[in-house]
């Protein structure tokens, strides 16, 4: 059977690539961890691969902001490459400095279907400082994004200084309208954080968490989902793997959020691609 | 020890570190979202050093101690695995509230907090400062 292939970016400072690929491996695709020298030169061809994952780091650290020198980089040598990737309906995800680096590149909102207008910014905290933490996140049910099917309220993990969305409210607005916000802060009871810290760990707007565009093919988010990946990953696991095990159950017997997010997107191009 | 965690004996174990006993209860209810009730006159304690002090108590960082949960069906081979040693129940663990609870020497309430509270001190170590 044909496999997914999954490209995930290293080098210049990105350094969340081991545990992206190890959650692509998990999810069932086959993951490759390749260096954006390699893609730049043409080493390697974007075209090879069926989702090209932008994981978290401190690219050129964070220099001119999170993601901007990345942004323009891949934009400068391979911006067609990834417009004819997006165009075939192929899937990108951008995690924290990745997501920084899609909204400069201008692949997300991607609003009107122009992929290269940068009109969203991920900046600094609000609080101030850099913020590593687990936070509630409400899934949009009526979003188009393909990642997070069947995805309701989880918990997830954070961990970065420039996590705050902002926009022109207007863009902001037909964000919402368009149901391309994916994921919110909210309480562990799902409402909205309505801003309030540290359920909203950074000031953004409208609790945004991660957007996708009007395809769902793109999606970028601030947490990680690819570090919660194993159930003891998650804070309360003691607790939850007591409970789990008085009630006679296998604590480990469940996929985590984290897997069922990039099982979605290797599903999804194994129905569509392969 | 090892063979307490590797047998399953514990629910939980946590090492006594920076802050002492009080703050890491105190980790205890966080990380288990669950109540605790304690009573520090129920602490292992070496008669020959006098009286022991609340404060001493909940804010000592002598090493080598753990704290340690566990289900009411395993305390009796744990009990049986320490004996000898310096190991006391000294509370429990409760879903009848989240407070961190803690009766001291004299029997007299010391500590009732709310996990809410505990957390919100956790999360903002510096307060409004930042």
């Amino acid at each position: 059977m044909k496999k997914v292939n999954a490209l995930i970016l290293t080098g210049f400072g990105l350094n969340c690539d081991n545990e992206t690929a190890h959650v692509f491996e998990l999810a069932g695709a086959m993951a490759h961890r390749v260096h954006i020298n390699a893609v730049i030169s043409g080493k390697v061809k974007l075209a090879d691969f069926h989702i090209l994952a932008l994981g978290g780091g401190f690219s050129w650290g964070d220099d001119h902001g999170g993601g901007v020198i990345q942004a323009l980089k891949m934009k400068n040598h391979i911006g067609d490459d990834l417009l004819a990737f997006v165009k075939e309906g192929k899937l990108m995800i951008g995690i924290c400095n990745g997501f920084q680096a899609l909204v400069n590149l201008g692949l997300l909102p991607g609003l009107d279907q122009d992929y290269t207008k940068r009109n969203v910014s991920v900046t600094f905290n609000d609080c101030g400082n850099f913020r590593d933490q687990w936070v509630h996140l409400t899934a949009n049910q009526k979003s188009p994004c393909v990642f997070t099917k069947n995805i309701d309220i989880a918990d997830y993990p954070i961990r970065h200084g420039e996590g705050k969305f902002i926009a022109d409210q207007s863009v902001v607005d037909a964000l919402i309208a368009k149901n391309q916000v994916v994921l919110q802060y909210a309480d562990e009871k799902g409402n909205p954080a309505n801003g309030e810290f540290p359920l909203n760990p950074n000031g953004s707007m409208a609790d945004i968490a991660g957007i996708c565009d009007g395809t769902g093919r793109i999606f970028g988010l601030m947490p990680h989902p690819e570090a919660y990946n194993h159930f003891t990953n998650h804070p309360d696991w003691t607790r939850n793997y007591q409970l789990q095990k008085r009630a006679g159950k296998d604590p480990d017997s469940e996929m985590t959020i984290g897997i069922k997010l990039f099982k979605n997107g290797v599903d999804y191009i194994k129905d569509t691609f392969l | 020890m090892q063979s307490a965690i590797e047998n399953e004996l514990v629910a939980s174990c946590h090492a006594v570190a920076r802050g002492g006993l009080g703050v890491h209860m105190s980790l205890l209810v966080m990380a288990g979202g669950l109540g605790l009730d304690l009573d520090l006159s129920k602490l292992p304690m070496d008669e020959n050093r006098g009286p022991l002090l609340n404060e001493t108590a909940l804010f000592s960082e002598s090493a080598g101690r753990f704290i340690v949960t566990i289900a009411p069906g395993n305390k009796q081979i744990f009990e049986k695995l320490f004996k000898g040693m310096a190991v006391a129940c000294i509370g429990t663990v409760t879903d009848d509230h989240n407070h961190l609870k803690v009766v001291g020497l004299k029997n007299e309430s010391l500590i009732d907090l709310p996990m809410q509270e505990l957390e919100t001190a956790f999360n903002k170590p510096f307060g409004e400062m930042i």
